[in-house]
């Protein structure tokens, strides 16, 4: 047990660890005074935190609100509605992310809030096409079998269709994650904070080292979640 | 050949004459003039150059009015331009002209002496400070400032209108000592200032602004520099930092503190070209040295109202403002 849970963590703590490593190396090198007064511990941390709490509540939202509409939609009665959705999804996603939180600031102003609910909106997009496409293409003959074996629908939801579209789903939760993690730079723009504070400010003043610190932390950010969320994916399909 | 015929084609020989003979009679007024006054056939006969100048500038709109005053002034005396202008931002604009990739673009002296050239100190001297940076980039980098703005688009702190007068602020000490003594925040009720990320990290940005003044504030938040004076106007911060010549101050009701014990640097703004290109024209110089002297903090702002707030084009306000102060026609 304990072998397979370091087995799980080696990847992730070994991409941790090299996140330390950039950020003691940066702050303990600064190239300049400026790049000392932007990269402090305190400084590195308020945008991590800022960064991950951002993604976090977005996510969480997303994943809840992305999955259970898309089963909705997937439902017989609603599946016309479900088409026309999808649609409107697809279209939505070539909306750049900058012009969400641009578009968001105008109509509701700025600060944490407002860059929440633009990152939740914007990654509900993959994970409601996934969920829905996922469910929809269950083979018809699979879900008459479960019906002529007298299951319910909830049923032939919870038992047949879930799992069977599962991969689909979770791999929309990491499409999600991905961009998430990439338009949440972006938040700063509007008073957010976060790591694109650190690659703004290195961009406005011409200091590469706090470009790199924070555009790195934010890789990092994206790779280990991503990680983890497949490795997720894998225990439950073999549980599954 | 009848009667009426031969009454035209005399007529026709007669008009055809008469117009050479006026024609003939102009050409040799104009090469009198130029016989008179050397210096006329730079303004009116504009000289052929064999030189393209590839103008850039950054991506804010000061600098894209800016950039185009220079085409359109370049252009009416008979040098060709190409568009660059648009460049996102300081690091990229400077990096193209180095490269060659852009022959010309108005950059502030205070940029250049603390962005481009890495100096922790700022000056607070026009003169000095442009002294110090166009010698540096005239010796180490053959870049050429010619003559800078009377306008100085420094940076400043701005407030509302409405409650520096109720709070009797005027000058960023007041608003010091406002907050050192507790005075209640204006919304959104505590005392949060804006910032774009530059100025939130610069030597001679917000962390030295405090030192100076001896004051801080409750936080600080930082966001797009787009977006600090509609934040202001709405209540979402309490007071911003600004540039001097932002159109925006006069149109949002907002008011700049006079920075009354002499923090901030001096911006004032010169174009920057290549040695290369200025010795192949060096009428450029001719050209926008008076250019420069006649923008004045009141006519870049009034230029920079007249793109943020009225929705002019840059092209077209610069082509404006040339025609009515006489530089084009």
């Amino acid at each position: 047990m304990a072998k397979t849970l370091f087995r799980w963590l080696f990847v992730p703590l070994l991409l941790i660890a090299a996140g330390i490593v950039i950020s003691v190396y940066t702050v303990n090198n600064p190239t300049d005074s400026l790049v000392a007064r932007a990269l402090t511990y305190d400084s590195i941390l308020k945008s991590l935190r800022e960064h991950l709490w951002l993604m976090l509540v977005s996510m969480i939202g997303a994943i809840v609100v992305g999955v259970l509409v898309g089963i909705m939609l997937s439902r017989p009665k609603l599946y016309y509605l479900g088409r026309g959705v999808e649609n409107v999804v697809n279209v939505g996603q070539t909306i750049p992310s900058l012009a969400i939180l641009a578009l968001f600031f105008t109509i509701i102003g700025l600060g944490f809030r407002v860059a929440v609910f633009a990152l939740f909106l914007y990654s509900i997009l993959p994970i409601l096409r996934n969920t829905f496409a996922g469910i929809i293409n269950v083979p018809d003959s699979i879900i008459e079998s479960a019906r002529g074996m007298g299951m319910s629908p909830f049923r032939i939801l919870t038992l047949i269709e879930l799992p069977l579209a599962f991969p689909i789903i979770v791999a929309g939760i990491r499409t999600a994650i991905v961009i998430n993690v990439g338009a949440a730079t972006l938040a700063t723009f509007i008073a957010a904070g976060g790591l694109g504070e650190l690659i703004v400010i290195g961009l406005s003043l011409r200091r590469d080292m706090i470009v790199l610190t924070g555009a790195s932390l934010a890789a990092l950010t994206a790779i280990i979640l991503d990680y983890l969320i497949g490795q997720v994916e894998a225990k439950v399909v073999k549980w599954v | 050949m009848s009667m009426k015929r031969l009454l035209a084609l005399m007529l026709m020989v007669m008009l055809l004459t008469g117009s050479l003979f006026v024609i003939g009679c102009e050409a040799e007024e104009v090469r009198d003039d130029m016989l008179d006054d050397p210096d006329e056939d730079l303004v009116d006969v504009p000289e052929p150059v064999d030189i393209v100048v590839t103008v850039g500038s950054k991506e804010f709109t000061e600098q894209l009015i800016l950039g185009q005053i220079a085409i359109l002034a370049l252009e009416h005396n008979g040098i060709p331009t190409v568009d660059e202008t648009g460049l996102g931002g300081t690091v990229i604009a400077r990096e193209a002209l180095e490269s060659g990739d852009i022959d010309l673009y108005w950059e502030y002296t205070g940029t250049g002496l603390i962005t481009i050239h890495g100096f922790d100190e700022a000056i607070t001297d026009p003169d000095e400070c442009y002294e110090v940076v166009s010698q540096i980039d005239r010796d180490e980098y053959d870049l050429i400032w010619l003559d800078y703005t009377p306008f100085d688009n420094t940076y400043a702190v701005m407030m509302r209108q409405d409650d520096a007068d109720a709070l009797g602020i005027s000058t960023i000490s007041d608003l010091a000592e406002a907050i050192n003594e507790g005075v209640e925040a204006p919304d959104p009720g505590t005392w949060v200032f804006g910032s774009n990320h530059e100025y939130s990290t610069r030597d001679d940005g917000y962390p030295g602004l405090l030192e100076h003044y001896d004051f801080a504030f409750d936080s600080v938040d930082v966001m797009d520099y787009g977006i600090l004076y509609s934040a202001l106007r709405d209540g979402d911060i309490a007071a911003s930092m600004a540039f001097a010549t932002d159109g925006r101050i006069p149109a949002f009701g907002l008011v700049v503190l006079e920075d009354d014990l002499q923090y901030h640097p001096v911006y004032n703004c010169a174009p920057v070209v290549r040695k290369e290109v200025l010795d192949a024209a060096p009428q450029i110089a001719d050209i926008l040295n008076p250019i420069a002297a006649a923008l004045d903090v009141e006519a870049m702002s009034n230029l920079n109202m007249m793109v943020d707030e009225l929705d002019y084009l840059p092209s077209e306000v610069a082509e404006e403002w040339l025609t009515e102060q006489g530089f084009i026609q």
